[in-house]
């Protein structure tokens, strides 16, 4: 096994805290990805602040560079025509096993299409995926991933996007397995009214951790992103949120929302979070929220009173959670 | 000798980031013993005293500096001997204060007298006759108001070694360490079981003892069920010729007692004010934070609430507002220890004219701290386009039995807003401003009437500027 | 007939505030009550101290329901012995719909799995009387409803769930005349299928052209008065002011 550096916070905050970054064990043997170079890269503007990671990575993810120069050979995929059938991949792994899969997603103007990831396995294994979008004016992309890998698993599971104007992208994404995962996005929305959403539902039980880093960065003039995590946290899981909406110098009008709600249902679990906003425009508006904890009283109190058992409510709020994330899915995507 | 070992042992109190070598980079610190002796001395420190500065300084020379906040290299630590004895202690003449400082005295309409005090060019006119008649009602509550010289010294001798520096270990940070070796004048407060003192305590009356506003320590020691009101600061700038300042405020709430702590500061647009402040609360005990921070170039300000007795309950309401060449990193940190424990941080940040604003805060709830609740709420206003205001909160849940929501926002004044104002005759300048201090109400209105006014004015007074 | 419902010197409040101070109150099985009372009497705490709601504390006295001591029991066993609550305020569950909602209580009253094509057949009925819109049904639950739509929401729970006894508590609802027509409505049903009501109100609207059995006045903590049906004209038109000094 070798370590790697990733899900790096955007800004410093005190290390104590441990949140700065992760330090992960792969398994060995890392091969730099032959990533093609996007066309249309502005130049990025310095800013005062110190933020470590992206500098060093031209087309950022929310793992960061040291996901890029381990997957190796990277698979183009070209869309340049709408289609409402997603294309699906299908990834079964065996026991033992070492998947890692480096796609690049170029989506033309004014495309419409989607992609499904659904990843399922047994025993144990190291699954590591990293997909890079580069949408085009107008192009609108969904890409959806399910993650259902049995415990022994260990889950890399990457994302960036790149967003020019009116672009649409979108990422659902639903982590019910695995015992390990990092997970991490990054989307950088450059155009002019481009629009990111992404919705994540996680359920972590036994002594599983979920480490992700969430990043959108506004940059284009009335760009807008919203980000859903509905979490649940049972036994002794772990799990660190680090999401942040980053406005730059020039997103003008830009809006920004998150919101993390983790149903706090294990003794001696672990539940951190950092939801930062970053700001360097003033005309934008940024919002984010979180809430911890378990059912409500008066939630509770609603659900005795028709009937439903403490136990049995517990069920139907993961379920709802769920509900909302899968919601996105779009009606014969996952078939 | 004992209790140099014991503030080398880790406790609870023992919040020190775990920083790693390759961040930082060194300084040849310059502070010698013999500095810190004749410091001693000139002071008539007991010898435990004495004892506990070497050992703190042993520590600053070990300790590096963050790699994560504002830099500070700004700050000349390769000779940092000059912060601590500064070859004048104050400005010679009025002639010699900055003129921004003069003006801005003027504009809050401080009288001569006390200007020259504040800017250390004066002697201390009246403010000694109002100090003794604040020591007066309290005595007669068996309340002690003293300043820390006198209180080491004195009758609470035991009282202070006790506590001194106990609960901000001097290996805290660098700073702390730094403050432990050479802390120079500040305030005890000792409220016995029941007091209950009406007025605020305030420790403006004191700003002018020498060395005082830079390495200060506040001991606040308030016992069962007693109720102090403590105001530090003022919203007139304090101008120190050295721009350093590292002082250490401790609190220590007693079992179901209450201690409001409030903070106006507004230091010079020069100093490094790298301050740190502690409460511990008790079962039943209630510490109340209120902080306005408009001055300094670099700021690193997080009041610490621990909540160890069950059922104790922390309050922090904060403003900051970072104008032109200032990056302020402020917040609070919270540490739930006790059972029904509750905390609530209610911050707003103004930050305009190529400010830096950095909300940063932690919330901790341990697995002891079951049935805990947390709420934080932080809002950023950014006036415009050349300033940046971050947020950083984080949070750390250990207990399923815990009530914990956090929610912020960044956003403008609202263009619909200021022409509403306008339209009804004010100027757009007006508008503004007052759209400011109702965003920063939550500190004013908590503050006793004379502050709040000030602090409305300063406000009015950062918007009018750069 | 015999008795559904009988309290006995109930006292019972908030921490460290006694709200009911002995309140004597008897329903029998398919009759229709009402309780009133002013502001602050304590009409909305009786609600839901019978439906066991965790944040009011009993000191002393005793709540029979059909037989079967209610204090000794959970919230989620009064609803399953056959009581029923509507809420001012209907709490919201994004991301759970009505429909699962609700086949999720009647499988946990029932403990059996539900008949797909009864239950079908059912919600189709009463959506038909209610005047509403089977998709309504998909949505998630209260999320986004309007006030009149939660009214109608917790009317047609009433409704699906079949309840003994149903307490509506319409205190401070300001019902518009659409709300009033669907409460009144199923309370029609209800009563039709043998339910029995307690209906908490100050307002007489909502008990036009509907037949009351009995009315209790709460004022204070304690029922000052009862009467039949009469009694409700009598408020309509003199208030509460002459009873508080009987």
């Amino acid at each position: 096994m070798s370590e790697m550096h990733l899900n790096h916070l955007p800004v410093l905050t005190w290390n104590k805290l441990k949140m700065n970054e992760t330090v992960a064990e792969v398994k060995d043997g890392k091969e730099a990805g032959n990533w093609p170079e996007t066309a249309e890269s502005p130049e990025e503007r310095l800013i005062a602040c110190k933020i470590p990671m992206y500098r060093e990575q031209a087309f950022p993810t929310g793992l960061g560079a040291e996901m890029d120069e381990y997957l190796g050979a990277v698979e183009v995929l070209e869309i340049s025509e709408s289609s409402e059938e997603p294309v699906r991949l299908e990834y079964k792994l065996e026991d033992g096993a070492d998947l890692r899969k480096a796609i690049y997603v170029h989506v033309k103007k004014g495309v419409k299409a989607s992609l499904v990831q659904n990843f399922s396995g047994e025993g144990k294994g190291q699954a590591a995926v990293s997909v890079k979008v580069y949408l085009e004016e107008d192009a609108d992309f969904h890409l959806i991933r399910i993650q259902k890998l049995s415990k022994g698993y260990t889950f890399l599971d990457d994302m960036g996007c790149r967003l020019m104007d009116r672009a649409k992208m979108e990422y659902t994404s639903v982590q019910l397995g695995a015992g390990t995962v990092y997970a991490g996005a990054y989307a950088d929305q450059w155009g002019y009214e481009s629009e990111f959403r992404a919705d994540v539902a996680y359920v972590g039980e036994k002594d599983s951790l979920i480490d992700f880093n969430y990043v959108d960065t506004f940059r284009g003039r009335k760009s807008k992103g919203v980000m859903r995590f509905e979490g649940v946290l049972k036994d002794n899981a772990r799990k660190i949120m680090r999401d942040t909406l980053d406005f730059r110098n020039g997103a003008v009008d830009a809006e920004g929302d998150e919101e993390e709600n983790v149903l706090t249902l294990g003794k001696d679990m672990v539940n951190r979070a950092i939801p930062m906003i970053l700001g360097e425009e003033e005309k934008v508006s940024g919002r984010h929220a979180h809430t911890s904890g378990k059912l409500s009283p008066d939630m509770l109190f609603y659900m005795e009173t028709r009937g439903i058992n403490a136990a049995e409510a517990e069920k139907l709020m993961i379920d709802a959670k769920l509900k909302r994330v899968t919601d996105r899915i779009p009606e014969g995507a996952l078939s | 000798m004992s209790d140099i070992k014991e503030v080398k042992e880790p406790s609870i109190y023992d919040f020190r980031d775990e920083e790693r070598d390759e961040d930082f980079y060194k300084v040849d610190a310059g502070l010698t013993e013999d500095i810190i002796r004749e410091i001693s001395k000139e002071k008539h420190d007991p010898e435990w005293m004495l004892e506990f500065r070497l050992n703190a300084l042993k520590v600053y020379k070990e300790m590096e500096i963050p790699d994560w906040g504002p830099p500070i290299d700004g700050l000349d630590l390769n000779n940092i001997v000059t912060y601590v004895k500064p070859k004048t202690k104050m400005v010679g003449s009025w002639d010699e204060v900055p003129a921004d400082i003069k003006n801005a005295f003027e504009k809050l309409g401080i009288p001569q007298a006390e200007r020259e005090a504040l800017a250390g060019v004066g002697a201390q006119y009246d403010s000694e006759i109002v100090y003794h008649n604040v020591k007066k009602e309290v005595e007669d509550q068996g309340v002690v108001y003293t300043d820390m010289e006198s209180a080491i010294t004195g009758k609470y001798e035991q009282m202070v070694k006790d506590h001194f520096m106990k609960l901000v270990p001097v290996n805290d940070h660098k700073f702390a360490a730094l403050h432990g070796a050479v802390w120079s004048g500040g305030s005890f407060v000792y409220a016995p079981p029941g007091a209950k003192v009406e007025i605020p305590l305030q420790s403006y009356f004191r700003l002018n003892a020498p060395g005082a506003g830079q390495f200060e320590h506040t001991l606040i020691i308030v016992d069962e069920g007693a109720d102090v009101h403590f105001i530090e600061g003022c919203s007139a700038p304090k101008y120190n010729i050295a721009n350093l300042h590292a002082g250490c405020v401790e609190l220590f709430v007693g079992k179901n007692a209450h201690l409001r702590y409030s903070t106006i500061e507004n230091w010079s647009k020069n100093m490094y004010n790298l301050n740190t402040k502690r409460a511990i609360c008790e079962e039943g005990g209630t510490i109340e934070w209120i902080s306005g921070s408009f001055g300094s170039h670099v700021s690193y300000l997080y009041p610490t609430s621990v909540l160890k007795g069950d059922h104790s309950h922390s309050e922090f309401t904060g403003v900051t507002f970072a104008g032109a060449g200032q990056n302020l990193d402020t917040g609070a940190k919270v540490i739930h220890i006790g059972k029904h424990t509750s905390s609530f941080i209610d911050t707003k940040s103004i930050t305009k004219s190529g400010g830096i604003n950095t909300y940063r805060s932690s919330v901790e709830i341990r697995p002891t701290a079951l049935y805990s609740k947390a709420s934080v709420n932080c809002g950023s206003l950014m006036i415009d386009s050349e300033s940046r205001s971050d947020t950083v909160p984080a949070m750390d849940i250990r207990t399923d039995t815990a009530d914990v929501g956090h929610e912020a926002k960044i956003g403008r004044i609202s263009d619909d807003a200021v022409f509403y104002m306008m339209s009804r005759g004010m100027s757009e300048a007006a508008a503004k401003a007052m759209i400011v201090s109702g965003f920063a109400s939550p500190v004013s209105k908590e503050l006793p009437l004379e502050y709040a006014a000030e602090m409305n004015n300063l406000i009015k007074l950062e918007m009018e500027t750069g | 007939m015999a008795e559904l419902l009988e309290i006995k010197d109930l006292h019972a409040g908030i921490e460290g505030e006694e709200i009911l101070k002995g309140v004597e109150l008897t329903v029998g099985a398919g009759e229709t009550h009402v309780l009133m009372g002013p502001n602050g009497a304590g009409k909305s705490t009786l609600g839901n101290v019978i439906m066991g709601n965790p944040v009011y504390k009993v000191n002393s006295g005793s709540i029979c329901f059909d037989g079967k001591d209610l204090l000794e029991m959970s919230v989620d066993e009064r609803a399953k012995a056959g009581l029923f609550m509507s809420f001012q305020n209907p709490l919201e569950v994004p991301g759970l719909t009505l429909d699962n909602f609700i086949r999720s209580a009647i499988r946990e009253r029932t403990g059996a799995p539900i008949k797909i094509f009864q239950f079908k057949k059912k919600l189709e009925e009463i959506c038909s009387l209610l005047d509403m819109d089977e998709a309504y049904v998909q949505r998630d639950l209260n999320v986004g409803f309007s006030g009149g739509e939660k009214k109608k929401a917790e009317i047609f729970q009433l409704l699906m769930l079949e309840p003994k006894f149903a307490i509506l508590d319409e205190t401070d609802s300001g019902l518009d005349v659409d709300a009033v027509r669907i409460v009144s409505k199923g309370v029609d049903i209800f009563r039709k299928n043998g339910g029995t009501l307690l209906i908490i109100t100050h307002s007489t609207r909502i008990l036009e052209g509907l037949k009351v059995d009995k009315t209790h006045v709460i004022v204070d903590g304690k029922v000052v008065k009862e009467g039949g049906a009469e009694l409700v004209e009598a408020i309509n038109a003199g208030g509460f002011e002459g009873l508080k000094n009987e």
